[in-house]
């Protein structure tokens, strides 16, 4: 009997480190896929104000007072991305242009300030805000 | 009948310990495998990461590469953006007909964009905003269950497009 009672200790000390490896692995495979994926976001955000800054849409959009040339552009944007694009004034108080798609609770974030030279010299400020769809609040 | 219980009871311990030997075997070979594939995984991501902020930020090394002889004393570095996120359509069409001519250039090209892992490939294309390609590669993917796409936004004369780079590792 001393042989089993031997055993059962050790695959109990087996399961044990099988469960807190599996653990382990489990945590930093999800953490790396998060990762990745917040860097894309990151990526999208950043990438679509620059665009919109040197294509003219940001300024196109301010002229008009109109989010049309924003939502134009944002057809760019993939699918499965969540986002809200606002141009402020010169404070981040309340926009004078917003576009969004769906709402996000948790999200990355992006900045841009553009100059408007016409008709008097004007810094506006474009924010994108984005998070995946099945993440959104 | 002692030693009889005896064997039995010894036959039975030593069964389990096999079985707990083979069983941790068995779990410290997947758990290599699977920290190798992950591994493995991670170095492609980042590898395709870098090519594609290269493709999209950079204008490439020298600046009028696309005019040269695609060699690797000629070409340092391959790049379509003589700004951030503004492609050259005349850098785009350089690559996309390099890409797709003959498989010395391509693989140059993945070197020289850093896509030279071990039985890897790569594709890129460039699509519109009805999600059409404009550009595309013409490299069939193997079926493999590791692929790894990034995609990134810039603007192809004044419209916006979407650059997406595919790697995977070959069956």
């Amino acid at each position: 009997m001393r042989g089993i009672f031997f055993s059962i200790d050790a695959i109990l000390a087996l399961l044990l480190a099988l469960s807190i490896s599996a653990l382990i692995l489990n945590t930093s495979s999800r953490l790396q896929a998060t990762t990745i994926a917040d860097s894309q976001l990151q990526k999208i955000a950043d990438d679509s104000l620059v665009s919109m800054d040197k294509s003219g849409v940001l300024g196109s959009s301010v002229v008009a007072n109109s989010a049309n040339p924003l939502k134009e552009f944002a057809r760019i944007i993939p699918g499965n991305v969540c986002y809200r694009i606002a141009i402020y004034p010169q404070s981040l108080s309340t926009p004078m242009i917003a576009q969004e798609n769906c709402a996000c609770r948790t999200y990355s974030i992006s900045r841009r300030s553009f100059v408007l030279p016409e008709p008097g010299t004007a810094i506006y400020l474009a924010e994108m805000r984005a998070c995946y769809k099945g993440t959104s609040g | 009948m002692r030693g009889q219980l005896f064997s039995f009871d010894f036959i039975l311990a030593v069964s389990l310990i096999i079985f707990i030997l083979a069983l941790s075997l068995f779990v410290s070979e997947s758990t290599a495998n699977s920290i190798n594939q992950s591994e493995q995984g991670r170095d492609m991501q980042r590898a395709a990461d870098g090519a594609l902020s290269q493709l999209i930020e950079t204008p490439g090394s020298p600046s009028n590469w696309e005019q040269l002889e695609f060699t690797d004393g000629d070409v340092a570095s391959l790049g379509l953006s003589p700004s951030r996120n503004m492609l050259d359509e005349g850098k785009v069409l350089r690559l996309f007909n390099l890409a797709n001519s003959n498989f010395g250039n391509y693989s140059l090209m993945k070197r020289m964009l850093g896509l030279d892992l071990p039985s890897s490939n790569f594709s890129i294309s460039i699509s519109n905003s009805s999600n059409s390609a404009i550009y595309e590669t013409n490299v069939p993917e193997s079926g493999s269950a590791s692929v790894y796409s990034f995609s990134r936004i810039a603007l192809l004369g004044d419209s916006p497009v979407i650059v997406n780079l595919r790697v995977w590792v070959e069956k």
